[in-house]
């Protein structure tokens, strides 16, 4: 149960990122997640470069994860650096499980689902404020906002956006078939 | 024999839609979770674990016991349930999406 609670809320927690209108592409329908676009990641990586850093960021257990994974050489902004490996690696290791789904018969499904009224109410409705609205109350909820400085904190405030920019690009891989 | 062969052909590649509910979202992804390959994906899963040290490092970070504790609190949340529930009466299950996601990497 506790294990179902953490899943339902890192799915807010991604869905939100996903949602929240910034600088980043909208996503207008939640099966067809429109693939990003180049510009887009270009001034996502604006975004992360401007962004102040924590004055004070106390090591914490997550980062030592990851500087004992990777021998302690982790640049800062791993997406905004070309050099860095970090989500290369992580989106090969994407594209591993991606190569394995039945993209067909998934496509199929989504073909078979696609005129369900239940199902077209879903997609009108997440394109109405009341969505844009709801997913907003979530994201400044103060137990959201805690999810987000667990992050922050943890030396790593990339490592959401890492999260968020690689399930970006995996949903769209893993249902458009892009 | 155009006439007979034109459905044939259109019904292999386009299989008919149908116009009833079959269980919204929630059915979708229901669907799609059945016919995934699980324990290939596991299997998987598990090598990663074992010789991917960033992938291993995510899922270490986002299983943490510290980040366990805040989703616990942020799930006993009022707030967060009661909009939980205004997308549930949408037909946005957000368990079931982030099942499907955890799914997906065979967790």
């Amino acid at each position: 149960m506790k294990f179902i609670g953490a899943l339902c809320l890192l799915g807010a927690f991604v869905a939100t990122s996903l949602a929240m209108p910034q600088d980043r592409p909208q996503v207008s329908d939640p099966i067809f997640i429109r693939p990003t676009r180049p510009e887009d990641i270009v001034s996502h990586r604006h975004s992360l470069f401007n962004m102040k850093p924590p004055s004070v960021r106390p090591a914490s257990r997550t980062a030592d994860l990851l500087r004992s994974a990777m021998n302690g050489d982790l640049p800062k902004h791993p997406i905004g650096n070309e050099n860095s490996h970090m989500l290369h690696e992580l989106m090969e290791d994407m594209r591993d499980f991606f190569n394995l789904y039945p993209r067909q018969e998934i496509r199929n499904l989504i073909r078979e689902h696609i005129n369900d009224p239940e199902l077209r109410a879903t997609v009108k409705f997440v394109r109405t404020p009341e969505f844009q609205e709801i997913m907003h109350a979530i994201a400044h909820t103060a137990e959201y906002r805690a999810i987000g400085q667990y992050f922050a904190t943890a030396d790593w405030p990339w490592l959401q956006e890492t999260i968020t920019e690689a399930v970006r690009e995996f949903d769209a891989q893993a249902l458009t078939g892009e | 024999m155009a006439k007979v062969l034109i459905p044939v052909v259109f019904t292999k590649f386009y299989p008919p839609v149908t116009k009833r509910s079959s269980g919204g979202l929630n059915g979708l992804l229901d669907a799609i979770v059945a016919i995934l390959p699980k324990e290939q994906l596991r299997a998987l899963f598990d090598d990663k674990m074992q010789n991917r040290p960033v992938f291993r490092a995510v899922v270490e970070i986002v299983t943490s016991d510290e980040l366990m504790a805040l989703i616990d609190a942020a799930h006993q949340s009022s707030e967060i349930r009661t909009l939980f529930g205004r997308l549930l009466n949408h037909g946005i299950d957000m368990e079931k999406i982030v099942s499907l996601r955890f799914a997906l990497v065979g967790y």
